[in-house]
């Protein structure tokens, strides 16, 4: 009857409320898990043994006229004015608007980017970096003031590597996961709201971008790194020489640059969206309800929980295997495996947020339409019908999850795979990658387990 | 279970919204059919608490007691289907209010003693039903 839920009344965010997806049948979770151990262990045993994507050159050059296209001023100053221009309507929302759930900040924030940016950078690469208003800013500031705005007045400390970026994006998850405030674009008893954290973001880059200059950007922004990522398993990529390519997406991943803080922010990532799934369920409420333990506290303790043990089952995992005769130090593993969890991420992320991106993003564009919640109809989107077939059809809802965590699983493992032919001695590679494929069975049965547990 | 509640007080906006979707959803799914006509004002319709407590005479649907002085376990799991009448048989040391987090989501008021509070919900989904005053978790349906 009412499957369009009124708008007007309130936003389901999924922070805020509203129905949440119910649980994939058991049967399904069980094929699913089975299914991601059988073709791991064929991949282990039956694939090819010699590494096919060795990170090098590959794909096709982009037709050229198309590749012109992209690359001109004119697109990429087209696309760097329209970030700019929407991120000033949402902060004209953020500042001018009411504080309330049909703010569409809200909805920005939460839905359009933390997870649009993945199907965003899936289709068309590093999206995030093409509109990003802190590259934007720092490239305005560079070019009023004269200075070249890859430098700052350090050079960025390579030993850092993607850490600040495993730190900002546990900040968002907190945000948005934790935060008692979450709905809140006002910091109300010392709990900061959307508004604030905002701030304190683009503070943050802005300076950092100052210091470092845009490398800060590409490994302490949260968004940049995370769209980046995702965009290693797009076709979109580019040769050493600069040239825009189309490439499969499992030779796009193993180009992905092992950094320092990478298996954190895999770790991050993975986990969150782990406990996300984890923090409804009824155990771990009921428990929240018998407690006098602070609640955000526990909640905190218990994502932080999560992120640590993926972090450390990942980083064990890799390096047991016997190195000697082969060219890698033990250390180095983990950081060279990581990108072979960036599939199963995509995958679990796909299931865990389908739903509630497809009819929270509609609705946040209904939103967009009236900033100041006053009933305007600015562009045009305030009058339409949200579409809630996804959530009317669970069982096709719970077939698409299980399948997109199997494909991501299976991406993930023969990434991995192809990386141990080049990384592991010939005669330990099978059973140097036997840790490995353990703990990618275990996050993705575990995932599993949630979808249909929670 | 605080972070998950936020007052719908004052934002009233779009009922007219919420009538157009709902003529939507009517024609397309028919488990959802069962009473098109109340969706003119619709928290109204499905949220009015009954009037007369009449726990006298047993009513169809699903019944789930609740008490908030603690007594029944929080945080259970009731299987309910949609557009069924989920009667919440609730009894209270004063006056509050159930927030029920479907879609969309639901206030309904309930008076002081032992007093029936009916509702119906039209999509599936996980719903947390929580004691509005305290935030406290009271129970999820899982809406078939």
């Amino acid at each position: 009857m009412t499957p369009g839920l009124t708008a007007g009344l309130l936003v389901p965010l999924h922070a805020i409320g509203g129905a949440r997806d119910l649980p994939i049948p058991a049967s399904l979770a069980i094929a699913g898990a089975t299914a991601a151990l059988v073709v791991s262990f064929c991949v282990l045993t039956l694939a090819w043994r010699s590494p096919r994507y060795d990170g090098k050159d590959a794909g096709r050059p982009v037709p050229a006229p198309l590749a012109r296209l992209l690359d001109s001023t004119g697109f990429t100053a087209t696309l760097r004015t329209l970030g700019l221009v929407f991120a000033a309507y949402v902060t004209w929302a953020l500042v001018a608007g009411p504080d309330s759930p049909n703010n569409p900040a809200l909805g920005v924030f939460y839905v359009l980017l933390w997870v649009g940016i993945v199907p965003a950078s899936l289709f068309f690469g590093r999206f995030f970096r093409a509109v990003s208003p802190a590259r934007t800013l720092n490239l305005l500031f560079a070019r009023l003031t004269g200075a070249d705005p890859t430098r700052g007045l350090y050079r960025y400390p390579t030993r850092l590597g993607y850490w600040p970026a495993a730190v900002g994006l546990f900040a968002f998850v907190w945000q948005e996961l934790v935060n008692p405030n979450m709905s809140y674009i006002a910091t109300r008893s010392f709990w900061p709201g959307v508004a604030l954290w905002l701030a304190v973001y683009l503070g943050a880059m802005l300076v950092g971008s100052a210091l470092f200059g845009d490398t800060w950007l590409a490994r302490a922004d949260p968004f940049e790194v995370y769209s980046d990522l995702v965009a290693k398993l797009s076709p979109w990529a580019r040769n050493a020489d600069g040239t825009l390519v189309w490439r499969s997406p499992l030779a796009n991943l193993a180009t992905l640059k092992g950094r320092p803080g990478l298996v954190a922010v895999v770790a991050v990532l993975f986990g969150s969206t782990a406990f996300d799934s984890f923090k409804d369920s009824p155990g771990w409420l009921s428990f929240l309800g018998r407690t006098d333990l602070s609640v955000p506290l526990l909640n905190t303790l218990a994502m932080l929980g999560f992120c640590v043990v993926v972090g450390l089952s990942f980083a064990l995992a890799t390096r047991s295997t016997a190195v000697e005769g082969g060219t890698t130090a033990r250390r180095a593993l983990p950081t060279l495996f990581a990108h072979s969890v960036v599939p199963i991420i995509v995958g679990y992320i796909t299931a865990h947020y389908l739903s509630y991106f497809v009819e929270q993003g509609q609705a946040t564009i209904l939103y967009l339409s009236d900033p100041m919640v006053t009933g305007q109809n600015l562009l045009g989107t305030a009058d339409w019908t949200l579409n809630y077939w996804l959530s009317f059809h669970p069982t096709f809802l719970a077939w698409v999850k299980v399948v997109a965590v199997v494909i991501g699983h299976v991406v993930g493992v023969v990434a991995a795979h192809d990386r141990a032919l080049t990384l592991l001695p010939k005669k330990h590679y099978v059973t140097g990658q036997l840790g490995l494929l353990v703990v990618m069975v275990a996050y993705t049965a575990t995932g599993l387990y949630l979808l249909f547990g929670a | 279970m605080t972070f998950r509640s936020r007052s719908l007080t004052g934002l009233v906006s779009a009922a007219a919204l919420a009538v157009t979707l709902a003529a939507c959803g009517a024609s397309e799914d028919p488990a959802a059919t069962d009473e098109p006509t109340p969706q003119v004002t619709p928290t109204q319709a499905t949220s009015t608490p009954d009037p007369t407590p009449t726990p006298s005479a047993e009513p169809e649907g699903t019944v789930i007691k609740i008490a908030l002085d603690g007594s029944i376990a929080a945080g259970r799991r009731v299987d309910v289907e949609v557009g069924e009448k989920i009667i919440f048989r609730i009894t209270a040391d004063e006056a509050g209010e159930l927030h029920i987090h479907s879609s969309p989501e639901q206030e309904v008021a309930f008076p002081a003693g032992t007093s029936d509070v009916t509702v119906v919900i039209d999509q599936p989904g996980i719903v947390d039903v929580e004691d509005h005053g305290t935030d406290t978790l009271l129970v999820q349906l899982e809406v078939r």
